[in-house]
């Protein structure tokens, strides 16, 4: 022994570990390659790890300490080229450390292959560290993957995503993926799916998938989803990727299991869905609601974890645009629907209205910018007519208020909020005897005698129930301040 | 420069402070090499400590400690040690016994550095058997200091680890049994 070796096995168990708990970990790593006895040692301290993820296909394992993250990369053939098997033998192994605190810094080092193929690489790896959280991604290309090396390889793992890399797998791929599935489906929490042929007859159904009591399927198809498949699906949340379904299918789908699939649905998006249905063809105007769109355009804006949206367009699917409303509105529990009525837009009948939107929260309707025509007040007083006994919050903006729809009338209907836009004909003594719990006027036809009078009215009881923290009267003439109420 | 907030976590080097007058006794080693060290370094080797305590419990004069498991030239290095940390808080190496981040004072870095790795060896295994945890712990975080960015290859010829195909395959017999 020279004296430049520190004869490390020799010493006792104690100061070994001692040793190996202040290295960082691709240095414990580096070590447990030296000796049987040296893996067993580092087993034996089970030190904590956060997460391993391994990849098969670019074959990469990555291991997630609490500040350290250390990623093997391994290289096959001179190219990169992608694993075929589990038994390859990487030409080297590209190791990347990325340290987090005190301060960020990265090196990388190159290793030897060790003599060991991915299979003998990842089984290593795999053992030597306390992780609750093993996960694999399968890159799918001319991969033959057997179910019991699969098993011997890979500890249990919680979350698996397969990724077919070619949009029409061969018979060897798909078998490959079928012996992921039932290799790790029993115990798997979360699947993710991406152009995985759907396959029934050959175990590679939704049904299939989903019978397992995952916690989490994610789903990206390269191919119309049939959402009957989804109903009998048994996981907590699940989130599909698609460009393109029927709304029907949509309904029919969600209305057998009403309950789960509005929780599925918010679990797969955090997001909002917006639907744009296209009402113009030809300049002609669809008034009706028994009109039919010529399409829709849909945007699902997602907030977490980065801001992003999507946009597709949906056809008609020969559905009138009142069944859309009432397909989409009877999809999801929801207790405060809103609904906005442009007056000079639309005009559809008062009783198809009333069958088709659902009990409304707020209603807002809004006026033209020129004078109203005689046929569009009398339309906006028919619609706050039908929605004024349930609704709860009233916006007018611009709306002509006559005789037989006077602010009077509105403000005693035990309202929440009511908010008044440049309403015309707005007279005082309407506003001393309503009856709601917020109100806000941005008008320029209350002249300052009669807010006045207003505010002494105020000050001896009149509108008991205003809230007068919440409720303001703003002119257009005082743009700096609002003047408050009280 | 202002201090650094965690300073006052880290050992401090020892400084020399106006004390009672040193209690000397000898120390045997396993080769008869007699050394003669101060009862308070002495003090940081949880075995002699018991040793010294278990004479002064029953009042016996304390003439010659003997250390049967250490060599002399190994134990001159442990008292050299132990004398340059007699003052040290001893809470402070009990504290750092468990960490991962040891910080290593200057004195002890190039104490232990200059050292040859047969040598360190030697040390580190000297102050388990005596339970010098301070010792222990800049020893140990030594070793891991020269094994830092090594490959497998690397470690292997540091830590004198033969080969793969050198080693034994029964998986009962390790090499180095």
């Amino acid at each position: 022994m020279t004296e430049s070796r520190f004869p490390f096995p020799r010493l006792p168990n104690d100061l070994c570990s001692k040793v190996l708990k202040t290295m960082d970990p691709h240095e414990i790593i580096a070590y447990t390659f030296t000796s049987k006895k040296a893996l067993s040692l580092v087993k034996s301290l089970r030190l904590p790890l956060r997460r391993a993820t391994t990849k098969i296909g670019w074959p990469s394992v990555r291991l997630v300490f609490r500040d350290i993250t250390v990623v093997f990369k391994y290289k096959m053939g001179k190219n990169d080229e992608v694993m075929t098997t589990l038994d390859d033998i990487p030409v080297n192994v590209d190791v990347e450390l990325m340290r987090f605190n005190p301060i960020p810094e990265s090196k990388a080092f190159i290793w030897s292959n060790q003599g060991k193929n991915i299979g003998e690489w990842v089984q290593h790896l795999s053992s030597m560290f306390r992780c609750e959280c093993y996960e694999a991604i399968f890159h799918i290309f001319n991969t033959r993957l057997y179910i019991q090396s699969l098993r011997n390889t890979l500890p249990k793992l919680r979350r698996i995503a397969i990724n077919c890399l070619i949009n029409e797998p061969n018979n060897q791929e798909i078998q490959s993926i079928e012996n992921i599935l039932r290799a790790f489906l029993p115990d798997v929490k979360c699947v993710r799916l991406h152009r995985v042929p759907l396959l029934p007859f050959r175990n590679l159904s939704i049904h299939h998938i989903g019978m397992t009591n995952l916690r989490e399927l994610i789903l990206e198809p390269d191919q119309n989803l049939k959402f009957d498949d989804l109903s009998t699906l048994n996981v907590g949340s699940c989130t599909i990727f698609i460009t393109q379904f029927s709304v029907q299918s949509l309904s029919h789908s969600f209305q057998r299991r009403h309950y789960q699939w509005f929780n599925l649905f918010v679990c797969l998006l955090n997001s909002s869905i917006s639907f744009t249905f296209s009402m113009l063809k030809n300049d002609k105007e669809l008034k009706k609601l028994d009109d039919t769109p010529v399409n829709a355009y849909v945007e699902i804006t997602k907030f977490q974890p980065i801001d992003e949206s999507q946009r597709f367009t949906w056809s008609n699917h020969q559905t009138t645009l009142g069944k859309c409303i009432r397909i989409l509105c009877s999809i999801f529990r929801y207790e405060a629907y809103k609904a906005d009525f442009h007056m000079r837009m639309t005009q559809y009948e008062i009783q198809s209205i009333r069958n088709t939107f659902p009990k409304l929260r707020t209603i807002c309707i809004v006026g033209a910018l020129d004078e109203q025509e005689e046929h569009e007040v009398v339309y906006a007083q028919k619609l706050l007519r039908v929605f004024l006994p349930d609704v709860e919050n009233v916006r007018l903006r611009r709306v002509p208020l006559q005789e037989n729809l006077s602010l009077q009338h509105i403000g005693m209907s035990n309202l929440k909020s009511l908010n008044l836009f440049y309403s015309r004909n707005l007279k005082i003594d309407d506003l001393v005897t309503f009856n709601v719990e917020k109100y806000v006027n941005r008008t320029d036809k209350i002249s300052p005698l009669d807010l006045n009078r207003f505010f002494k009215l105020r000050t001896k009881g009149c509108n008991p129930k205003l809230n007068t923290d919440q409720s303001l009267i703003s002119f257009p003439y005082f743009h700096s301040r609002p003047d408050i109420i009280d | 420069m202002a201090p650094k907030k965690n300073s006052a976590k880290r050992p401090q080097p020892s400084t020399p402070k106006p004390s009672a007058p040193a209690r000397i006794v000898k120390v045997q080693s396993s080769d008869g090499h007699i050394l003669q060290a101060d009862v308070r370094a002495l003090l940081l080797s949880s075995t002699l400590a018991a040793t010294i305590k278990g004479y002064d419990d029953e009042n016996k004069p304390l003439e010659k400690l003997e250390v049967n498991n250490v060599v002399g030239f190994t134990l001159k290095l442990v008292l050299e040690w132990c004398e340059k940390h007699k003052e040290d808080d001893p809470a402070i190496a009990q504290a750092e016994k468990d960490k991962k981040n040891i910080f290593i004072p200057s004195w002890d870095r190039h104490f232990l550095t200059k050292l040859p790795m047969g040598n360190l060896f030697d040390l580190i295994t000297a102050a388990y058997h005596l339970d010098i945890t301070g010792l222990i712990n800049y020893g140990c975080k030594t070793v891991a200091n020269s094994a830092k960015g090594k490959s497998t290859e690397e470690m292997r010829e540091l830590f004198g680890i033969p080969e793969p195909w050198e080693q034994p395959s029964t998986s009962t017999a390790t090499w180095d049994d």
